[in-house]
Formats: structure tokens, sequence, C-alpha cells
């Protein structure tokens, strides 16, 4: 069993580094241009709240809400690492339509092979993100760490989580274009397409009261990062906490990867 | 010594397979009625055949026949519709990886990742069978990728793509080879180094081979068996010997020798051969159909006597095969 298991970790990390092989000094340049951007946006930003904090308190007291600036930062990490997780996931599209006859006719077993996309869709730009943000704050001094809410930031990685397992199925097409289209779609559409849509309902059909509480639930949970940037200062409109409507979100991400796993596993050929 | 599987063939003949046993008839694919459906397209429509251990066996059919649909599934790579196959006693669908490990595979078409060179490509295959840089290197050697190692593979001609092909199909000396057209691209040359290289592994390392390739008189040289296979059905299958001798084919054969004169004249006489044609140093020979392995036992008999040096399988007998066998159900 532990044996199955060691073998499973090493066949899916060596498939993982071969197919990062080609781009990962441009992820890693990538990383590195959004952890020096945090830096210079988030770290003059948290000084600055505790200059003013000393001015109004003690100097290290309670970790206050994060700055604008952080929610610039985060944002801005969530664009760039979309867009990585975007074009691993269309280098996976473009591998089911022609080199994965290759890949599969090795000793290495359709489950080892779907983790290993999953784990370079998902999980590594995911990682890439958090490090991005953290890396250089705790280089300037690892004590700001604690004056940065983390709040915002779980929400990020949760909804983004959940955003690039999306992806993932999006490849299952072979074809990169719509992993391209599903990406933009899922990053700069859907998430405010869903609010006018939402708006909308409301204002037709319910002549400007609030939407259905169900159909806002939903939305939370599919988006508890956007829901808590937008509905900042009235959270008390919405129906769920957004931390507790992540949990849902978690779920959701973790039925994702694995019904598109089982999937792989049960169905999937090469043609 | 138990068996793993033993089952009785629809001729009722027994058939045993287990991988390293030499006793009885080893069969290390077996497949049953196996069935697979692309859509409207009825790809196999109950393919049922057996390959045993150690026999170079051919896989012959037109386009379209179901050849790569069958090699797909026997590698676990598509999943049949309903039927049975088994590769050293595993289903290749839920142990493909085990069959893949043991299984050295050359497809028609193969697509390789662009960007990388030979040895990455060779070195990523062969840690996934768990081997090490010496064996890489005897793949490499052995196919003829020296000069071209460090290569990118989008530089490759196609007849060094169909080299590294072959370099990863006998990455750690597999127990079976799948090959689907392993001399498509090659000059004259590197196909005979080919050929020769499969003929190698058959006999020397005793590794059972499966080839489907439109060049008849090649897949003669190495093959000592043929399955014909079209629009998704096994039309016949056995040994060379036998479909010639169940199908009325002729048997051709040129015996190299110093004496090709009295040779001929002493086989002329014989009841079995139906013809003799003398030039200056060999003797082409056709027999009866079926009766090649009298004749063989005969040449070896008369060796000594007469100075043969060689002898040739003349193509044809395959060819003669096809026609008929393919020939026929068209």
């Amino acid at each position: 069993m532990l044996g199955d298991l060691r073998k499973f970790a090493f066949r899916a990390k060596l498939h993982m580094e071969f197919i990062l092989a080609r781009h990962i000094s441009l992820y890693a340049v990538v990383a590195f241009l959004a952890a020096l951007l945090n830096a210079y946006i988030v770290i003059p930003s948290i000084l600055d709240q505790i200059v003013t904090a000393s001015m109004s308190g003690p100097p290290f007291g309670p970790v206050r809400p994060p700055t604008p600036f952080m929610g610039i930062s985060l944002t801005l990490a969530h664009l760039i690492f979309s867009l990585v997780s975007v074009s691993i996931a269309a280098s996976m599209a473009g591998e089911l339509a022609s080199t994965s006859l290759f890949h599969l006719s090795q000793p290495l077993r359709r489950s080892e092979y779907s983790v290993s996309w999953l784990l370079a869709i998902v999980w590594l730009p995911s990682l890439l993100m958090a490090l991005s943000l953290f890396v250089p704050i705790s280089a300037f001094d690892p004590r700001l760490v604690l004056r940065v809410s983390f709040q915002p930031i779980y929400l990020r990685l949760v909804e983004d989580i959940l955003t690039f397992s999306m992806f993932c199925w999006a490849a299952l097409t072979r074809r990169r274009g719509v992993v391209a289209f599903i990406g933009i779609f899922f990053i700069l559409l859907l998430p405010y397409l869903s609010l006018v849509i939402l708006g909308l309902i409301s204002y037709v059909f319910l002549g400007g009261r609030n939407p259905p509480s169900l159909l806002l639930t939903v939305y939370e949970i599919i988006f508890p990062s956007t829901t808590s940037t937008l509905f900042l200062g009235s959270v008390g409109q919405l129906s769920l906490d957004p931390m507790r409507a992540s949990v849902g979100t978690l779920i959701i991400s973790v039925f994702a990867q694995l019904s598109y796993v089982l999937y792989f596993i049960r169905k999937f050929e090469v043609k | 010594m138990s068996l793993r599987r033993k089952r009785t063939s629809e001729d009722g003949e027994i058939i045993f397979y287990r991988k390293g046993h030499s006793i009885e008839k080893l069969a290390v694919i077996v497949s049953r009625n196996l069935r697979k459906r692309f859509g409207r397209i009825q790809a196999l429509r109950g393919v049922t055949f057996s390959v045993s251990k150690g026999s170079a066996t051919a896989l012959l059919g037109p386009n379209g026949a179901g050849k790569t649909t069958t090699l797909k599934i026997l590698l676990g790579l598509l999943k049949p519709d309903s039927g049975e196959v088994e590769v050293f006693g595993m289903d290749p669908w839920r142990k493909g990886d085990k069959i893949r490990g043991i299984v050295g595979v050359l497809h028609e078409k193969p697509v390789y990742p662009q960007w990388a060179s030979v040895r990455q490509l060779i070195r990523y295959a062969a840690r996934l069978r768990g081997l090490g840089e010496m064996d890489e290197e005897r793949a490499i050697k052995l196919s003829g990728l020296e000069r071209y190692a460090g290569a990118r593979i989008s530089s490759l001609s196609r007849g060094y793509l169909q080299r590294l092909g072959i370099a990863l199909a006998i990455l750690g000396d597999p127990e079976l080879l799948l090959l689907d057209e392993p001399t498509a691209n090659l000059d004259p040359a590197a196909r005979m180094e080919i050929l020769n290289l499969i003929s190698v592994l058959k006999e020397e390392l005793d590794v059972t081979v499966l080839i489907s390739s439109h060049i008849i008189p090649e897949l003669e040289m190495v093959c000592d068996s043929a399955i014909f296979i079209n629009e998704g059905l096994v039309l016949d299958q056995g040994s060379l010997d036998e479909l010639a001798r169940k199908h009325n084919s002729r048997a051709v054969v040129v015996i190299r020798t110093r004496n090709p004169r009295k040779l001929a004249s002493d086989l002329i006489g014989r009841d079995y051969v139906k013809s003799v044609e003398v030039s200056s140093e060999s003797v082409k020979v056709e027999v009866m159909p079926g009766e090649l392995p009298t004749l063989e036992s005969e040449i070896s008999r008369l060796g000594g006597k007469y100075g043969i040096e060689r002898v040739e399988s003349a193509a044809g007998r395959l060819q003669d095969l096809y026609w008929k066998v393919i020939g026929v159900a068209r």
C-alpha cells in the first residue's frame, strides 16, 4: 500500500516535472515579478498602517482589516496566476489532443496522469499566489506578516481553487481555444455578469427588492472573495457570512477535482 | 508449478498463459469477442485471437480493418465496449500501467513533445520504468540515435522520429513488442536494420512481437504467424505453415548452393515439389501447399551433399495468403 503510494507520488511528480519543464523558468519569473509588485504595494501600506496605529494606540495592537492596497495586490496576484493556470490548462488540452498517446503508452496510470495535471493547473498557481503575497513581506520583516489580515487572502485562494478546478474540466475538451474562452469567461466575466443578472432578476421580477436569498447564497458560495470585496461595508445584506460560504466553496472544489480524476480514470480514452 | 489461468478456446484447444512459464502453449495475448464502437462506426465486431509467447505475429488487414484499435485496447488506451482481453493475464484497462511496464510499443503516427530533446524524452520514459542511464544509452545506441541524442525532437526527420519510437519501444527489454508500421518512413538500409533488430530481440531475448504493417514482404522476414483482420473481424489466424496448408497457399524458397543443377535434378523428382527454377548460384523451389516443413527437413539433410550455403524464403507466401484470406472476404 505504502509502496503503491510512493510509486504514485514518484510517477505523478515525474510527469508534472516533464510537463512544466518547458515553461518552468517563465512561471518562476512571473512569480518573482508578482512578489516584487506585491512587496512594492503591500509593505508601504502595512508600514503606513503601523505608523497610523502608533499615533492612536499601541504599535503592535490587534490585527486590522486589510488596506485598499492589499486588495489591489490580491486582485493583481489573482489575475496573474489565473493566467498561469489557464496557460497550463491550455497545455493540457494540447497534450490530450496530441502527445497523450506517448505519455499514456508509458507505465503511467490515468490517475497519476490526471493528478499531475490537477496539481499543475490548480495547486501550483494557488501556491505561487500565496507565496508571492507572503514571501516578500516576511523577507522584509517576518513580524509584518501578522499585520496582514488572512481572511481576504484565504477567500481569494478558495475562490481561485474552484475556478482553476473548472479549467481542468475545460482541458478535457482537448481544445486550447475552449480553455482560453472558459478561462477569460470565468476570470473576467462570470463573477460580474452573474451579479448583473442577479440585479436584473431583482429589478424585473421583484420590483427592486433583494434577489431571492437562494440565488444570492449560490453566488456567495461560488465567489466568496468577489462577494466580500463587492459588498465590503454592507456585509449585512448578504445571506451568508463569506467565511461560512467558503466552506461550501471548498466542498464544491473537492467535488469538482475528485469527479475530474474519477472521470479520467474511468472514461478517458486516448484516440 | 500452478498456472494462473486455464481456458478452453472455441475450438477446444486448451490455452495456458502465465509470464515466465514455457510449458504447454503459452499465450501472452488473449482476446475474445472484442467489440468497440466510435460513434456510428463499429471498429471491432467481435475480435478473437491469441498470440503465443515467443512468436512474431503479423497483424494484417487493409486500412480501417481495426488493427490500430486492437493495439490500443491491448495497451489499455481504449476501453472495449464488450468482450474480454488479457495481456500477460491482466486486463489492460484496469492494469494498463503494469502491462505498459513490460510492453514496448511503437504507434503508427506517434506525436512526441516537440520542445524536448531525444535524450530528455528517453530519460523520462526510462525513469517511469525505473530504469537508469545505462538502459537509456543502450536504447539510443540500438536504435542508431547516438548522433541525435541532444537534438530537439522538432528537428528530427520522419525516419529519425521512427527510430526514436523504436528506442522508446525497446527500453528496458520488454517482454512483448507491439509495433504499428515499424518501418514506415525509413530508408531501405534503416528498414533492414530495424527488421534485424526485431529478429535479434525475438531470437535472443525471446521477445513476443505483434507487428501491424502493410509491407508484407518485410513481415514475412520476421513473422512466423499471422492474424488476418478485416472490417473489425478476425478472418483467420495461425502459424504461417498452418495457414499455408489451410489456404493452399504457395511456398517458394530460394536455395543458394555451389551445385544448383545437381540439387535441382534431385529435388524435381519429389512429389511435394511443384516447380524448380535454376540459376547460376541458386535454385528456386515452389512446393505444394503445406509441404514447406518437408522441404526444410530435406534441405537440412542435403546441405552437405550439395554445398548449400543459405536458404531464403522468397517473398510471396504471406502476400499470397493475404489475398486468399482478405481478398475472398472483400
